[in-house]
């Protein structure tokens, strides 16, 4: 489950102390979201990995300046924008393609990127709501989306009834209805969960 | 590149996240009539914000970001990350129970040490 507001910043704080625990929490909520922010920057997901892993080494590097779970994120997004901005620059001394340069231009200006922020952060709030789901219910969804089994079947393979089957699709159901809202988060889950 | 936290990036990020916030509201249809008619201004204020807010609220449009961030290798990406990085010993959550676990042992053994030295001088 997401944790608490205090948690966050209890979370924040272990990563200013340079814990790993707070590493792990703000990498993996904030890694598929940076991944895919850079890739939308840049056109070219091998050297978006890089960037998003090269800037989580940048931040650890003074990960105690940073207090509050907010600072981590605009940091980290920041970083990775500049990173792009250099990575077309690049691009452009060994690239002198018009259609390249065109793509430079309308992806360095700053509304570009604010935009494209904030379409990783509402992806990443579905991806994370998804991933969140209790292990018992991701293994329901998987079974019953992405394998395509009948309740009699996964039931027979969890070695659990059939209503206690149908009581866990319902729960992740619920849980993703209100984190993420959009009818087809079931196919997004199928998808996420392969 | 050597950038500090400041309060213009906690300041832009605190209104990007306001943003997700509403857009989120309104998906999940529990916006209320100020949050609606903040977002309906972001909205008009350009073309880019009326097409982006159109592709938030498309499905296939969002699936399709989902699906992409599900080919993320974020578990092969944080063990390559974890041997490059040092990390520090936990510190541990100051516990009341704790302490006065610690309390009691304490107070215990002091009991018995003192009753120990009543009995030792009376001998």
């Amino acid at each position: 489950m997401p944790p608490e507001k205090e948690n966050i910043q209890y979370l924040a704080q272990s990563f200013q102390r340079g814990e790993e625990q707070g590493f792990n929490h703000f990498f993996n909520t904030l890694y598929p979201g940076l991944l895919f922010y850079a890739y939308r920057m840049i056109n070219d997901k091998v050297a978006a990995e890089d960037i998003v892993e090269e800037s989580f080494i940048k931040i650890w590097e003074r990960h105690t300046t940073f207090h509050h779970h907010r600072l981590i994120k605009s940091w980290m997004y920041t970083t990775v924008r500049h990173a792009c901005i250099d990575w077309h620059r690049q691009l452009k001394v060994t690239q002198e393609k018009e259609q390249e340069m065109a793509h430079l231009q309308k992806n360095n200006t700053e509304t570009y990127a604010i935009q494209e922020m904030i379409r990783a952060e509402v992806a990443s709030e579905i991806y994370n709501a998804i991933n969140d789901l209790p292990p018992r219910c991701q293994q329901v969804f998987k079974l019953l989306f992405i394998e395509g089994k009948t309740l009699k079947q996964a039931a027979d393979e969890m070695k659990l009834s059939i209503h206690t089957i149908k009581n866990q699709r319902a729960r992740g159901l619920t849980i993703l209805k209100k984190r993420a809202p959009d009818f087809y988060l079931v196919i997004c889950a199928a998808v996420l969960l392969t | 590149m050597n950038q500090q936290p400041d309060h213009t990036q906690g300041s832009q990020a605190d209104r990007i996240d306001h943003l997700v916030d509403l857009i989120m509201k309104y998906k999940r249809n529990c916006i209320d009539t100020d949050e609606h008619h903040e977002l309906d201004e972001w909205i008009v204020d350009n073309d880019l914000n009326m097409h982006l807010f159109e592709d938030l609220t498309n499905e296939e449009s969002m699936k399709e970001a989902v699906e992409w961030m599900s080919t993320a290798r974020s578990s092969d990406a944080l063990k390559k990350l974890k041997s490059q990085l040092h990390f520090e010993r936990p510190r541990r959550r100051f516990s009341i129970l704790m302490l006065l676990f610690h309390c009691t042992i304490a107070a215990s053994l002091l009991l018995l040490l003192t009753l120990s030295l009543v009995v030792i001088n009376r001998e």
